[in-house]
């Protein structure tokens, strides 16, 4: 008894004093199945998190887990661009020493279709959005935690430490720097990731890396990224067609990037894409003079690169042959412009291999091995740096853009426009406003600022005759730049000298560039108007304070630790000062290391100022971002104080809506603060009490006495100037309306007052004459449409001719209709009518399809540009199957003959059918397919043509199999079908007989 | 010899023929292209110089008669009129000599030719009239 109860109690004893947990030591070597170490991969014991893996795959912690109980241990790692396979691992806690457990996880992985990740791999700047660090996700999300306080290494640290990357660290700061903030070394399916754009050198320092806030970002948003090239060309549009094939083999070829070369501006621009039948249309306004080069790119394909004369309506086949292609663009930028480099010398593995083309174009065709390393070698003539060295790792789409900068910085070339008046102006003012006053300007501007190397003139005259070639209006370009037309390459921006008439005359000078914006602007005040030496006197006074706004343009030609030479100094016209502030634009690693684009990377701060150079210290850098020789730096408008003190915003009345004023320019104490932007707002960086004008043309100038403080917004309401009309018409007493409202009626021969800016002009109520409409823009003063310049109103031909048409008189209105001349707005309109008339009602259709083809012969409706006409193919085409049935007993071949040209009418038409009204769609489509197959039918007949034969059996199969299925019928189109299954067989019986006759 | 070629002719010579007549309704005269097809359904054997088993097309009259000489082949055939402007007809015959056959025509509904009409609403009335729209310079 004894004995069972020691035994009993020793047991519980054992029991009570056996632990039930035991510290478990996990050692984790966590990889891929290719055998890169993966790092942040969670690593997870029974539903606990312990942590994560190093940059090295390795981890080591420890948990208490119960003994002799089944234990999982896994391992997850989640990631933007792949998919990893989690890890798991069941164990068994044996005994109740600790114990060490080792993990040698294998996470097996594959790619996830994400668009980011195609776009990033795909390389090439096409994507306006990746091309600026500035837009880079990365860069916004992680400057915007560090706000202007200087961020401080463990904040990037922390930053990067969360973006989970895959692939493996580019700059030798990740490879030299075991710190968690670098990328993780993980290589995906090839040793070193490829770079589609160029690598920069290897940085041998470590800059800090510390993110700015852009404390500009409104204004620079408004800046697109120009580092995109080729660059988009302007919409694509005119009269001249021309029709690009790409094909490989006899397989049509989508999404071929297809640019051309603009010789002037020597520009590469993109200009449309091919579509699933590799087809792609460009339209020029006027027929190019001289030959066009194409150049077709497309990843897995050579680059093709012809250069053709190009004639209307003419086409372009190009072969694309699958393969490699290093695609070298050699580029600079000017204020906004980005052409190409001629004659940079391009070498390979070290060996000349060729020059750039005159858009700065070399495309080399690459033979060897994907992984190949290629060394890539540009030697430019007087362009930094002299020579620029990458490598390249062969893949499958290879191109570089490389900007380089001029030796010496380049001179910002302007045009002095003409003298605009604004204010209270009086014809007296007006006049003194001449050829002279202009001239004096022009002069005085050429003396003060065209003297220095900062700027270059660029003749007015030259300028206004580019400007009519491109289109657009002295106005439209002052208001919304230039930036999509040929004018970039002239011209950087434009002094608009602005005389604001009042009690004192003012002369302000504004200089607005390629976007519209105004980069710069001062005042003076004149004595008056007649004292041309204070004229030039004020000029020379506002041009040295643009002077001091411009934002000049330079390089960056050495780096030395943190301190940065650029090569503007004091001198050149360009007046750096100690404390000045330029942006910096060079190369920035993308996020996950596949490529390096070109953008804003950093701020850079004056601090020693030299003749010819200055040397600045970085003052913000973007992550992954290194600072080389021939970086472009621009010159930061210097503004009184840095810090923002409220907000303007300027507006206008216009009815009972309040419209936002831009382009206004704003001073402060006769301080030029800057312009209103396009939503009439300006952020105020000025403090204090003081006096606030504002000038705008064609607005009441406003001046007040104001405090800047705090953060305020102020809206300020300007007035409009008044301007006046008068009016007169042919014939008269025309209902006058603006904008809506009866004034009168012609003739209006006393000045109507009208709200200066854009107004809507309408005249109608005249028997027998069209309305008319119009929308002005009337600055201040008088605008006289009388006299010779009264407005002339068109005879309503149509009304007339539909009131004659319903009166049961189609002849008369025949008549009418056929009155209408050329240039009437109503010709095509008219002929169309005419033929409905020949058609429906008299029964001629010869006379119908001369009326018809009438307006198809007009150039935009026969192109389909002009898509209203659809209808008038169509009925052209039926009309001459109709005259061709009218012709067929006594004129057989005058029959064929039309009923060729019909069934090639309605053959080109079928594409547009869309483009019909929807009421008649169901009739149109029948119309057209029937007597399509009918005319090839008709010509088989009179023929006997076999392959005519074949056609016809087709043609009937489609229209019975195709349309008389889908559309939905009417009583024609069901006798339509009827005869189309009798033609069908009629035609297939034929074509059996003579398949047996020739077999036997 | 002569029983012989006796035979031969009179069995060739008693070889099935065809002809018909096709009604309209209003009594128009049919069009230069109404056909008539004709198709023998089984496969007989035939001495060389009879008529195949082909389709055999015929053109038919004006007034709406049509015929062959052509030696068909005895056994079922299909007949169809093909005429446009009227609705398929068709009827099985079992040709034996001289068969003659009346096949009565639905008309389909008269086709007119229209003209499609342009969208409507089309005015075009930008910048009518000889205005010199510019504004006087400044």
């Amino acid at each position: 008894m004894k004995f069972n109860l020691l035994v009993a109690v020793t047991l519980q004893f054992l029991f009570a004093c056996t632990p039930k947990e035991t510290t478990v030591r996990f050692h984790v070597d966590a990889r891929t199945n290719q055998g890169e170490p993966v790092s942040a991969a969670a690593v997870i014991v029974d539903g606990k998190i312990l942590g994560e893996t190093a940059n090295n795959g390795s981890f080591s912690g420890e948990i208490k887990l119960p003994v002799s109980a089944k234990s999982r241990v896994e391992l997850r790692k989640d990631s933007d661009t792949y998919y990893f396979a989690p890890y798991v691992q069941s164990f068994e806690v044996s005994s109740v020493t600790p114990q060490d457990v080792a993990v040698a996880a294998i996470l097996y992985f594959v790619p996830k279709p994400s668009p980011t990740s195609a776009k990033v791999l795909a390389g090439p700047p096409a994507n306006a959005s990746l091309s600026s660090p500035d837009n880079s996700p990365d860069h916004s999300k992680n400057t915007a935690s560090d706000a202007n306080s200087a961020a401080t290494t463990g904040t990037a640290q922390e930053t990067v430490a969360k973006v989970s990357a895959d692939t493996a660290s580019l700059t030798n700061e990740a490879q030299g720097n075991p710190q968690p903030n670098n990328a993780d070394n993980l290589n995906v399916a090839q040793k070193t990731v490829p770079l589609d754009q160029a690598t920069a050198e290897q940085p041998k320092d470590k800059s800090t890396v510390v993110a700015e806030k852009d404390s500009e970002s409104e204004a620079e948003s408004q800046i697109p990224d120009s580092s995109v090239y080729p660059q988009a060309s302007a919409a694509n549009q005119g009269l001249f067609i021309f029709t690009v094939h790409v094909i490989s083999g006899a397989m049509p070829v989508a999404d071929v990037q297809l640019a051309i070369g603009d010789e002037e501006s020597s520009q590469l621009k993109t200009v449309c894409t091919t579509n699933q039948r590799g087809r792609c249309v460009v339209r020029f306004p006027t027929k190019p003079q001289t030959p066009v080069t194409f150049v077709t790119s497309k990843k897995g394909y050579k680059t093709n690169v012809t250069t053709v004369l190009i004639k209307n309506k003419d086409k372009l086949r190009v072969q694309l042959e699958q393969g490699h292609t290093l695609d070298i663009y050699a580029v600079t930028e000017s204020y906004g412009h980005v052409y190409g480099l001629e004659d940079v010398e391009v070498y390979f593995g070290g060996k000349k291999v060729g020059v750039t083309d005159k858009f700065g174009r070399y495309s080399h065709a690459y033979s060897g091995k994907n992984d190949d390393l290629i060394a890539v070698s540009l030697k430019p003539q007087s362009f930094l740096p002299e020579t620029f060295e990458t490598d390249f790792v062969a893949s499958q789409q290879m191109t570089l853009v490389k900007y380089f900068a001029p030796l010496e910085p380049p001179p910002a070339r302007l045009t002095v426009l003409k003298p605009t008046a604004s204010g209270s102006i009086s014809a007296e003012a007006l006049a003194k406003i001449n050829d002279d006053f202009t001239k004096v300007v022009q002069s005085s501007a050429r003396k003060m600022l065209f003297s220095s190397m900062a700027f270059k003139e660029v003749s007015f005259e030259e300028f206004e005759q580019k400007l009519q070639r491109s289109g657009k209006g002295l106005k439209d370009v002052a208001r919304h730049g230039w930036r999509n037309t040929d004018l970039k390459a002239m011209v950087d921006a434009v002094i608009v000298p602005t005389i604001v008439l009042g009690s004192t005359p003012v002369l302000e000078l504004s200089v607005i560039d390629s976007y519209g914006h105004v980069m710069a602007a001062g005042k003076e005040n004149l004595l008056s108007l007649d004292d041309l030496n204070a004229l030039d006197r004020a000029v020379g006074s506002v041009g040295k304070r643009i002077d001091r706004v411009f934002p000049f343009e330079g390089a960056v030609l050495k780096k030395e630790a943190d301190k940065v030479v650029i090569n503007l100094g004091r001198s050149q016209g360009r007046g750096v000062k100690v404390g000045d502030q330029l942006d910096l634009f060079g190369l920035q690693t993308e996020k996950l290391g596949h490529s390096q684009l070109h953008g804003k990377i950093g701020v850079l701060t004056v601090r020693v100022v030299g003749d010819e150079t200055a040397t600045c210290s970085v003052s913000g850098l973007a992550p992954r971002a290194i600072i080389e020789r021939g970086d472009l730096v621009r010159l930061r408008t210097r503004k009184v104080e840095d810090s923002k003190s409220g907000e303007l915003r300027i507006t206008s009345a216009r009815g009972l809506t309040l419209q936002p004023v831009a382009q206004a320019n704003v001073y402060f104490n006769d301080i030029w603060l800057g312009a209103t932007d396009s939503t009439g707002r300006l952020p105020l960086t000025a403090k204090g009490s003081g006096t606030l004008k504002i000038i705008k043309m064609g607005y009441a100038d406003y001046t007040q006495s104001i405090s800047l403080n705090d953060q305020i917004q102020h809206n300020i309401q300007l007035k409009r100037q008044l301007a006046y009309l008068r009016l007169e018409s042919k014939p008269s007493s025309a209902v006058v309306k603006l904008d809506g409202l009866v004034i009168g009626k012609t003739p209006l021969s006393t000045p109507v007052s009208v709200q200066s800016g854009f107004v809507k002009i309408e005249l109608e109520g005249v028997p027998g004459y069209k309305a008319y409409s119009s929308v002005l823009e009337l600055d201040q003063g008088t605008l006289a449409l009388v006299g010779e310049e009264a407005i002339t109103l068109e005879r309503d031909f149509r009304a007339a001719a539909q009131n004659l048409l319903k009166a049961g008189k189609p002849t008369e209105a025949l008549a009418l209709l056929n009155e209408i001349s050329k240039d009437h707005s109503d010709y095509l309109f008219g002929r169309h009518e005419a033929g409905e008339i020949y058609l429906n009602v008299l029964d001629q259709p010869a006379n119908a399809a001369a009326a018809f083809s009438a307006v198809t012969a007009n150039e935009a409706v026969q192109q389909f540009t002009d898509k209203r006409f659809v209808a008038s193919h169509i009925n052209e085409g039926i009309a001459l199957f109709a005259t061709a049935e009218r012709l067929a007993t006594d004129n057989a071949e005058a029959a064929r003959a039309h009923y060729q040209k019909a069934s090639e009418v309605l053959e080109r038409v079928m594409p547009y059918l869309r483009f019909v009204a929807a009421k008649d769609y169901p009739h149109a489509v029948h119309n057209v397919d029937y007597h399509r197959a009918l005319c090839r039918h008709r010509l088989w007949m009179t023929t006997q043509d076999p392959k005519l034969l074949v056609e016809t059996v087709r043609g009937w199969r489609n229209y019975l199999e195709g349309s008389a299925r889908a559309i939905p019928l009417d009583d024609n189109s069901k006798s339509y079908i009827g005869n189309a299954e009798v033609y069908l067989k009629q035609a297939s019986a034929s074509l059996n007989s003579s398949r047996s006759v020739s077999r036997q | 010899m002569r029983w012989t070629t006796f035979f031969i002719w009179l069995s060739t010579s008693c070889a099935p023929t065809l002809s018909g007549q096709l009604q309209g309704s209003s009594g128009q005269p049919f069009g230069p292209d109404a056909r008539v097809n004709i198709t023998p359904l089984i496969e007989p054997v035939m001495p060389k110089d009879s008529a195949s088993n082909q389709t055999l097309v015929l053109k038919v009259q004006p007034d709406g008669k049509f015929s062959t000489d052509a030696k068909l082949p005895p056994g079922d055939c299909l007949i169809e009129a093909l005429v446009p402007g009227y609705s398929l007809a068709s009827i099985h015959v079992n040709i034996d000599s001289k068969n003659r056959v009346e096949l009565k025509l639905r008309p389909l509904p008269p086709t007119s030719l229209r003209a499609t009409q342009l969208p409507n609403g089309q005015q075009d009335s930008r910048g009518s009239g000889s205005a010199n729209l510019a504004p006087p310079s400044m």
